[in-house]
């Protein structure tokens, strides 16, 4: 970490001393508003870098709780988004996060009494959309264990209700802080795989798979349950029998009845994002698949390329494991049909099989 | 700057010597042919090389036309060998952006002589009195870079062959790459937007499969296609642009042949279209039928019917 930025109107937060304590020797500026950052930042030869290497502490204003943004033309997880912060310290070339914020600057959140509050009231209100909530979406959730407690104070208050699961999600190792918690099977610890081919060419700074399926095996032995990613999913030669091989190999290492859910998705990207990718990675061939526009605006991979790779995966899955939930990411009918041989829709939508996944492996009452 | 009038004899003037040159060097007969009829009416401007001739500082055009008419002498205004570098390359623009509107190649060679060196803040002004437009410093930034790329590129852009943003690109490639590109550009006559297109196709599958751009574009498959397409650039041009397509998304390009086949074998009348899904990727079928009249739709009515039982028609909605 080159320098820490923290907001004036943050400064007084308890979470900023810790953080700062835990950074001794980092250099702080304190602003007023995230503008100074932004124009450092940009400044730089490569910005999306440069906002890696800096942390801007800043007070969340607007809410913390998010839904998922899905798009009408394919199932969607129905996930809740506990927005902590934003951007991350892994590099990873298909990151959307590299053309989603302008400019991308590693953000936490510091107001965390106004997030426990926002989330206790709606947790008590029990509203049936929010079962399911994770920090993984605009960061990566175990980035943040080094310097803050916000995970374990998660992790604890879920731990003490019976009808939300949360999900952390991520592609580093980072468990040890929290295997001793009260989690009461209410924190799913999730982690994101991918081939030794795809994480050496596309993954700057994660744990190699290995190490990830270690720490799960661990959290599993502490009684998390756990969720497995195969996100984004990159096609090239021979993918498909690596990808069926990081499925046993999960399932080698963890028993089926710890894991929740495990998702596949292929690479799909705004076209913003292909220059990016290949002005960072340049070694990287994932921009130059045969991607097509999806009905999201997001380019995809061609429908029947993603099909015959989600139906050899998924039967490696379901053969590993033939308890566990298997689903797709923002896919249409066509796709679950053809690869798992149902639509969400038969079983009461893609939100309702997760939901009851979370009953039987978290334990919560829907 | 005021500078005495001498006749000079052309011989003494070094052509080779091109520091203050601005003009194209095209266009000299169609100048001897005017200087024939009318005669010369402005004098050109010369400097003193301090090897006892004379550079130009402006009159390219003229001095080749007189030669080619063979005249002896030259009626000039002369500059001394010291005199000031900005206040000549100053006059050598204004002239020339004076006499005619100056080709972009021209233009550029105009930016390079004003202020070389300096803040472009303080060219971009010096730009707008010599060229008398209005100027941003980037676009001036741009424009000067042309002048520097290598010569095929400037060819290709004075030939109209490639537009400026065009130009900037291949200059930014590897020249044999970039070589390759603006003759294929010099031959097929494309848009902006098509070269676009086919340079960034042919970039995709030039990192896709670890080939160079050129061993993409200068294929035999691409030579073949300009054989036999006999001239016609617009074939040329389609054909080329199908066969990257094909190398670039081999799947969905056979789904598509595939189903132009298929479309093709449902013998759909006048007016009647059928769209698949954009890309394969929806579910969507589109059936079209375009009519003037009650009678046109009836004469329509058993359409369905008998796409039904066309044998086309479930291999596109199995
Ligand atoms: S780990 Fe996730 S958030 Fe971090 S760079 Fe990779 S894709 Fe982006």
């Amino acid at each position: 970490m080159e320098r820490l930025y923290i907001d004036a109107a943050a400064i007084d937060f308890p979470a900023v001393s810790v953080i700062r304590s835990r950074l001794a020797g980092v250099p702080v500026e304190i602003l007023d508003g995230p503008s100074a950052v932004f124009r450092c930042v940009e400044a730089a030869s490569d910005p999306i870098a440069a906002g890696k290497r800096v942390l801007y502490l800043a007070v969340n204003r607007g809410r913390f709780l998010r839904p998922c943004p899905g798009t009408r033309n394919y199932h969607c997880c129905g996930y809740q988004i506990l927005h902590v912060g934003a951007f991350c310290t892994m590099d990873c070339a298909y990151c959307i996060l590299q053309a989603y914020f302008h400019p991308a600057v590693l953000t936490f959140f510091v107001n965390h009494e106004d997030l426990f509050t926002e989330l206790s009231q709606t947790l008590a209100e029990r509203p049936a959309n929010v079962r399911r909530l994770g920090t993984g979406e605009f960061t990566d959730s175990l980035i943040w264990e080094p310097l803050s407690d916000l995970n374990a104070r998660l992790v604890s208050l879920f731990g003490a209700q019976d009808h939300a699961a949360l999900e952390l999600k991520s592609k580093s190792t980072a468990v040890d802080r929290l295997l001793g918690l009260p989690h009461n099977r209410k924190t799913i610890l999730a982690f994101s795989v991918n081939t030794g081919a795809a994480i050496r060419e596309n993954e700057r700074r994660t744990a190699p798979l290995e190490a990830r399926l270690a720490a799960a095996e661990k959290s599993a032995a502490h009684g998390f349950p756990l969720a497995f990613h195969f996100d984004p999913m990159i096609l090239y030669p021979g993918c498909e029998a690596e990808y069926e091989e990081v499925a046993r190999a999960i399932f080698r290492r963890v028993p089926q009845d710890s894991v929740a859910w495990v998702s596949l998705g292929t690479f799909r990207f705004m076209p913003d994002l292909k220059p990016i990718v290949a002005r960072r990675f340049p070694a990287s061939k994932i921009p130059y698949g045969e991607f097509i526009p999806g009905a999201d605006g997001k380019m995809r991979y061609y429908k029947p390329l993603r099909t015959a790779l989600f139906t050899r995966v998924a039967a490696a899955i379901r053969e590993a494991a033939p308890s566990v939930t298997v689903y797709f990411c923002m896919e249409d009918d066509a796709v679950w049909r053809e690869a798992l041989g149902f639509s969400p829709d038969e079983k009461g939508g893609l939100a309702r099989i997760l939901d009851e996944a979370a009953s039987r492996v978290c334990g919560i009452s829907i | 700057m005021i500078l005495p009038l001498k006749n000079i004899r052309l011989s003494l003037v070094d052509t080779g010597d091109e520091t203050f040159r601005v003009s194209d060097p095209a266009g000299a007969s169609l100048l001897a042919e005017s200087i024939r009829a009318v005669g010369l009416l402005n004098p050109v401007v010369l400097q003193e090389n301090g090897k006892g001739g004379y550079r130009i500082v402006s009159g390219f055009r003229r001095i080749a036309a007189l030669r080619s008419l063979g005249w002896d002498e030259i009626p000039s205004r002369v500059a001394t060998a010291e005199a000031d570098f900005d206040g000549l390359a100053f006059l050598a623009v204004s002239e020339n952006a004076a006499s005619r509107p100056l080709s972009i190649m021209e233009e550029s060679r105009a930016v390079a002589l004003l202020g070389p060196g300096r803040p472009w803040e303080e060219r971009t002004k010096l730009a707008e009195k010599a060229l008398r437009l209005a100027a941003n410093p980037r676009h001036l930034e741009r424009l000067e870079s042309l002048s520097r790329l290598p010569a095929f590129i400037r060819e290709a852009i004075s030939s109209e062959a490639v537009a400026f943003a065009m130009a900037l690109t291949l200059g930014r490639l590897p020249e044999d790459d970039a070589r390759v590109l603006a003759e294929l550009f010099s031959i097929l006559k494309l848009s902006l937007s098509k070269q676009r297109e086919l340079l960034d196709i042919s970039t995709d599958i030039s990192k896709r499969d670890e080939v160079a751009l050129r061993e993409v574009l200068a294929g035999p498959a691409i030579a073949a296609i300009l054989e036999e397409s006999g001239g016609d650039r617009g074939l040329a041009a389609r054909r080329v642009r199908e066969h990257l397509k094909r190398r670039r998304f081999p799947h969905l390009s056979a789904a598509e042949e595939n189903f132009s086949r298929n479309a093709a074998e449902l013998r759909l009348p006048q007016g009647a279209a059928w769209e698949p899904p954009p890309f394969f990727e929806g579910e969507q079928h589109t059936l079209s039928i375009r009519v003037k009249s009650r009678a046109e739709l009836a004469a329509r009515k058993d359409l369905v019917a008998s796409l039904l039982e066309n044998p086309a028609l479930s291999r596109i909605l199995p």
